[in-house]
């Protein structure tokens, strides 16, 4: 935290006990009773937003719900339920979504309004944000990033990214011919869910092995990926393996370029690939497919042939340990992004990102 | 000593006190500083800075403003003989520069706004002081502090050179904090020193005393503790606006290293530190220390009469270190990719 964004303090914020178990006895440093901040995000996820906004959404509602009369006492309510989102959602979207929250929150008040006001206009803003704002980024960088496909060339993409669906979908439309190579992207195997919304469109696409990435690469034009979020270096944070893609690109000299919404941009400087912001309980399991056998990209005739062939005593699956051990999402070097399409206009080098950050952030 | 190549560095030299003194338009106190940056007793661009401006608080508040003039236009021709023996004494660095230009301004200010009596004038510019030191070195330091520890995790092993007040107060501070949430976990230091200064012995004297395990090394085995190291911190002097780093004589030689050996560097800085200066490399703007200390041998004999004519003896105080081999500077705005600092100078706008 800056001094600029400091947070205000708040009584009893330290103890995560009290912040945590929030139908607890002392209810200042929880959100409003009978507000279930996590069933709220899963709700607004559920709803197809991004995480960030979701989050957003979770907060505006919380405001909503609340029934505090002070700013101070809202304040230290917004408070508890980032805390909340944040100890749970392992999704760096959500701090980012928080962090931003945060500043509009910060910068509002202290003018003549009585709090009624200034709070009904926070609730309003924040969802005229969501609703409207947010849909129009992913739509400008669709439109930005679509100039940058050709008539005839192949991009390689990684799992699934709605901002990259998108974007292929508006070039598709402006009657452009192009190839699509699509990461399986394990664990969680999304990279079919993009192959049936390109399919279904009538764009010609293929499925490949996470491994297969370099076998791939030297016919492709371009890596197209989405991000989880955008971090102070101008690089990006972003679905398991995207790191390894961009080191592919970079060595076969691939363009690789990132879309992000602004609302990703998050206030973090990592270091290296574990010096990324954890949530406190990572209840959320990493989804591994425990029957390797079970391949979504396999067709039946194969699957039963390996089983066949697998013998009973031999373990074939990953242990719980090992799943603990294995991120969901990795950090990007700025080095290797060439570009990244934001909706604040042109496509930004990732020094000119991290100099937004810094300007917006400072300030 | 005098070679062309290096003769526009300005050379150490013991200031003539006596002749200050006599002169009788220099303030004791600041002659005093003046005395003690150029021996070494001060050093670092902090202590050095908070020195210079605590004398120039005395100089001010003993100030007695001539009837004819006022005070914001006779204040600095008052300052500047001072100003400019403090610079025979050592010169003053950006941070040191940043802060006089400031001081400057402040003065220059109260003949644009009304403080009321000369007194009054006085008492302002000297609150104003005391307020210019804890925002931007105090207050500067807690938060680069708070903000570098966090990346000092259990079981890391920290590499730091030479010596810098901030990285001290970062390695204690993270690890007094270690202790706090685990009493078992623990972090490594390796301090990287070199002669002639050998300054790491104050750092390694610190740490250890905080209990901190340390390897002490110098710089020729750099090479072989980097390998294993997860991070290295560096304090710096100065900041250019192109981010490099201008920082002891020796930095850039770890940060290469560092480079190679991908481990991440971090540079502890204050942004009153920031120039708008570039420099391409460390011979554009240095400090030349005694040479002297170059040709004394560890318990040798003290080095003796004069050089052979044909031995240059080259003792640079200072290297510059450039931006590609700095992961990122911790600021008292958070941390900033060296690309930024034009950004935080306020020299470029944003680019949307």
């Amino acid at each position: 935290m800056s001094v600029a964004t400091a947070r205000p303090p708040i009584a009893g914020a330290g103890s995560s006990t009290s912040v945590h178990h929030r139908a607890g006895p002392s209810r200042k440093t929880g959100p409003p009773a009978g507000f279930e901040v996590l069933s709220v995000y899963q709700a607004a996820l559920a709803a197809d937003l991004p995480a960030p906004i979701a989050a957003i959404m979770t907060l505006v509602s919380l405001m909503e719900a609340s029934s505090s009369t002070t700013m101070t006492g809202l304040a230290s309510e917004v408070n508890a339920g980032t805390e909340i989102l944040q100890d749970n959602q392992a999704n760096l979207g959500v701090r980012a979504g928080c962090q931003l929250w945060e500043r509009f929150f910060a910068s509002s008040g202290g003018g003549p309004e009585d709090f009624a006001t200034v709070k009904k206009s926070l609730i309003n803003q924040g969802k005229q944000f969501c609703h409207v704002t947010a849909p129009a980024c992913r739509e400008k960088i669709a439109t930005l990033a679509a100039d940058f496909l050709v008539d005839g060339c192949t991009v390689l993409t990684h799992g699934f990214s709605r901002t990259v669906i998108l974007t292929l979908l508006k070039a598709h439309k402006q009657s452009k011919r192009f190839n699509v190579y699509i990461t399986e992207g394990r664990p969680s195997g999304m990279g079919m869910r993009t192959h049936n919304v390109l399919t279904k469109a009538g764009i010609p696409c293929v499925v490949v092995l996470d491994s297969a990435v370099s076998y791939v690469m030297d016919r492709c034009s371009m890596v197209l990926v989405g991000a989880e979020a955008v971090v102070e270096s101008g690089g990006i944070v972003s679905y398991i393996g995207t790191y390894q893609l961009a080191l592919v690109a970079r060595a076969m000299q691939k363009p690789f370029y990132a879309l992000a919404e602004s609302y990703k941009f998050l206030r973090h400087y990592p270091l290296s690939q574990t010096d990324i912001p954890r949530p406190k309980h990572t209840g959320i399991p990493l989804l591994f497919t425990h029957d390797i056998l079970r391949t979504p990209s396999k067709p039946d005739s194969a699957m039963d042939e390996a089983k066949s062939r697998v013998s009973k005593d031999v373990r074939v699956e990953m242990t719980e340990g090992m799943e603990e051990q294995n991120p969901l999402v990795d950090v990007t070097a700025p080095e290797l992004i060439d570009f990244i399409f934001t909706d604040l206009g042109a496509p930004l080098s990732p020094t000119s990102v991290s100099q937004y950050l810094v300007a917006q952030f400072a300030s | 000593m005098e070679t062309a190549f290096f003769s526009h560095l300005p050379n150490h030299s013991l200031p003539d006190t006596a002749a200050a003194y006599k002169g009788s338009k220099i303030h004791p106190a600041v002659i005093q500083a003046g005395i003690m940056m150029s021996s070494g007793e001060i050093r670092g661009a902090n202590a050095r800075t908070m020195a210079t401006m605590l004398a120039f608080q005395q100089v001010i508040e003993e100030y007695q403003c001539p009837e004819q003039t006022v005070l914001w236009k006779d204040l600095p021709n008052h300052l500047s003989p001072m100003i400019a023996w403090l610079e025979d004494c050592r010169p003053k660095g950006v941070g040191g520069g940043n802060a006089i230009r400031w001081l400057k301004g402040e003065i220059n200010r109260l003949g644009e706004v009304d403080m009321g009596t000369d007194i009054e004038q006085k008492r302002h510019l000297v609150g104003a002081i005391d307020d210019y030191l804890t925002q931007k070195i105090e207050f500067a330091d807690q938060i680069i502090i708070s903000h570098a520890q966090e990346k000092i995790k259990a079981g890391d092993t920290i590499v730091t050179y030479a010596r810098s007040s901030i990285i001290e107060k970062v390695l204690l501070q993270a690890w007094r904090r270690m202790k706090e949430v685990d009493s078992s976990a623990e972090f490594r230091v390796i301090v990287v020193d070199s002669r002639p200064l050998n300054e790491g012995r104050s750092t390694l004297y610190t740490l250890t005393n905080a209990g901190i395990p340390c390897t002490y090394t110098l710089l020729p085995l750099a090479s072989s503790v980097l390998p294993n190291a997860n991070l290295v911190l560096v304090g710096a002097s100065a900041l250019h606006s192109d981010g490099s780093l201008y920082s002891r004589a020796g930095t850039a030689v770890i940060s290469m290293l560092a480079k190679e050996y991908r481990v991440p560097v971090v540079a502890c800085v204050e942004t009153y530190k920031f120039g708008e200066r570039v420099s391409l490399d460390s011979v554009a703007s240095n400090e030349i220390g005694e040479p002297e200390q170059l040709l004394q041998i560890p318990g040798g004999k003290p080095f003796q009469g004069d050089f052979p004519a044909t031995l240059t003896p080259l003792n640079l105080m200072y290297d510059l270190t450039p931006a590609n081999l700095i992961t990122t500077l911790c600021t008292e705005l958070g941390f900033i990719p060296p690309s930024s600092v034009p950004t935080v100078l306020g020299k470029t706008a944003p680019v949307v």
